[in-house]
């Protein structure tokens, strides 16, 4: 049980009284653009333009993390802002402050119940207009919307974890808004809302959850079978035109000198000539699939699986869905969720003494 | 050692006997020492391993595990000192856990953990840094060559 209140108004007029109110100097949130079929991360100032914010809409140009990373980086904002943020957006950013890529200070975080996000290709090519209506009365009925990326599809952390306002939309017909914490509670006495006491999240959301579930068990057993092995590592990423748009969008590879981009993969032309003599023929570049399993090993324990690497991907890779289920396996490893909390220290820079005796021998 | 055990393999080689090439990340302070003390000792060992000196175990990334495997080594030792003994205090700690992930990674990608193998050798453990390298080398000579070798696109 929380406090909570419904927002038939919307949650733009929410936001918007956040601003009035002086509650907060500036939202973070997505803004549509000159059509209101593509929208963007937008800082908007109190008294600025709050013309078509989209806090709902289920688009994702940038993951938030990310772009709060960028906002954050050199330290913390001087003035309390509020960010409207999905699960796995927020869990990147608490994944970026352990990594000292952003502060968290003076943030009024606002968690989105997720309902997914559609493909940006979609978003991009399609009529929107053909498809948001579907959406929202998926939500309603806590089904799987259909066509949002898969990894969504997929997704059984839809539910915002700490964030201080959540937006639960799964199961309503009007959203509403659970205060949770010390923070929250003071932005909705300030605004003078008048709280009752309920569910932070509708009983359809379970029903939704075990649906997700369900899917993300499938989508693992067939990326399973997809990449397995050596020949499965040739089909699936040997259509891979090295580009490294994954890495470059994804929220968690924020390394400016990527170690896949250095030198160290500038061979002498001895090494190339002694790799032909055993190979008969070398793909060139060299070094596509090290690069996706090498980003494996130092992203993958903080893959918040929000894909848009697989958006990003010009040769249709699922590389979303197959760091996802990779993450996971490793995720667990170290009984590790990425972004769940602040406190959590990430595996690889921590240990304890006693453990993986298995791998000694 | 070594010329003629590296003449009797060439020979091994030639009669279609399977002779693994084995990297191995040795520590500089222990894993390194103890292999030249076999060395100095006379001690027995088969030649398969080609050594790489690492100033601790907690310097090999995963990458460069993964890197000689898609490159086409049959197996890829780790070695470094004992917990608690590490010249810079944790680094084996942190090795451990980053060998556990490679092995894990490998598993969950159908490839094969077993080729992976983490080894505690103290500076003193001649005899032991030989029997690792025999078991090892034994172990990948049962499991094959490996399968990367022949892929073209990786
Ligand atoms: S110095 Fe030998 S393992 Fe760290």
């Amino acid at each position: 049980m929380a406090k909570v209140v419904e927002i038939p108004e919307g949650l733009e007029a929410f936001l918007i009284s956040l601003l009035e109110k002086g509650i907060v100097s500036g939202l973070v949130v997505l803004k549509y653009l000159e059509e209101s079929s593509k929208a963007s991360y937008a800082l908007v100032p109190a008294g600025g333009d709050t013309e078509g914010l989209a806090p709902l809409f289920p688009f994702m140009p940038a993951n938030a993390g990310k772009v709060l990373s960028r906002l954050t980086l050199e330290g913390p904002f001087p003035n309390p802002i509020a960010v409207v943020v999905r699960p796995c957006e927020f869990r990147a950013f608490v994944e970026l402050v352990k990594l000292e890529q952003g502060h968290m200070e003076n943030l009024l975080i606002i968690g989105l119940e997720c309902g997914g996000v559609y493909p940006l290709g979609k978003m991009v090519k399609e009529n929107v207009g053909d498809f948001i209506g579907a959406y929202y009365e998926a939500l309603k009925k806590g089904e799987i919307v259909p066509d949002i990326r898969p990894v969504c599809q997929g997704c059984d952390l839809f539910q915002p974890v700490g964030a201080d306002i959540v937006v639960s939309v799964v199961g309503r017909g009007v959203p509403q808004l659970a205060f949770l914490t010390e923070k929250g509670l003071d932005a909705a006495e300030k605004l003078g809302l008048e709280l009752k006491e309920g569910e932070v999240f509708a009983p359809l959301s379970q029903a939704l959850l075990e649906a997700r579930r369900e899917r993300k068990g499938q989508i693992a057993e067939e990326i399973k079978g997809e990449v397995k092995g050596i020949e499965g590592l040739e089909r699936v990423f040997g259509k891979c035109i090295g580009c490294h748009c994954c890495s470059h969008v994804c929220p968690i590879c924020y390394c400016k000198d990527c170690f896949f981009e250095s030198a160290t993969f500038d061979y002498e032309p001895i090494s190339y000539t002694e790799r032909l003599e055993r190979k008969g023929t070398l793909r060139v570049p060299m070094d596509t699939v090290l690069f996706h399993l090498g980003r494996m090993t130092h992203m993958a324990t903080s893959c918040v699986g929000c894909g848009m690497c697989e958006d990003a991907c010009p040769v249709g890779i699922p590389v979303s869905q197959i760091f996802k289920f990779i993450g996971s396996d490793l995720q667990e490893l170290f009984g590790y969720v990425p972004g769940r909390s602040l406190q959590e220290e990430l595996p690889l820079t921590t240990y304890r003494l006693e453990e993986f005796s298995e791998v000694e021998e | 050692m070594k010329v003629e055990e590296e003449r009797m393999k060439n020979e091994r080689e030639t009669e279609g006997v399977f002779e693994p090439k084995i990297v191995g990340f040795l520590c500089y302070w222990c894993s390194y020492t103890a292999a030249d003390l076999a060395g100095v000792s006379r001690m027995k060992y088969p030649p398969n391993l080609r050594v790489m000196r690492v100033m601790c175990s907690s310097r090999v990334d995963p990458v460069f595990i993964i890197k000689a495997l898609l490159d086409g080594a049959d197996g890829v030792l780790v070695a470094g000192c004992h917990p608690g003994d590490c010249h810079y205090q944790k680094g084996n700690y942190y090795a451990r856990r980053k060998i556990a992930l490679t092995k894990r990674l490998l598993e969950s990608l159908g490839l094969e953990p077993e080729r992976v193998r983490l080894s505690w050798i103290a500076a003193s453990e001649g005899p032991r840094f030989a029997e690792v390298a025999k078991e090892f080398t034994e172990r990948i000579r049962q499991l094959g060559p490996n399968p990367a070798k022949g892929a073209l696109f990786l």
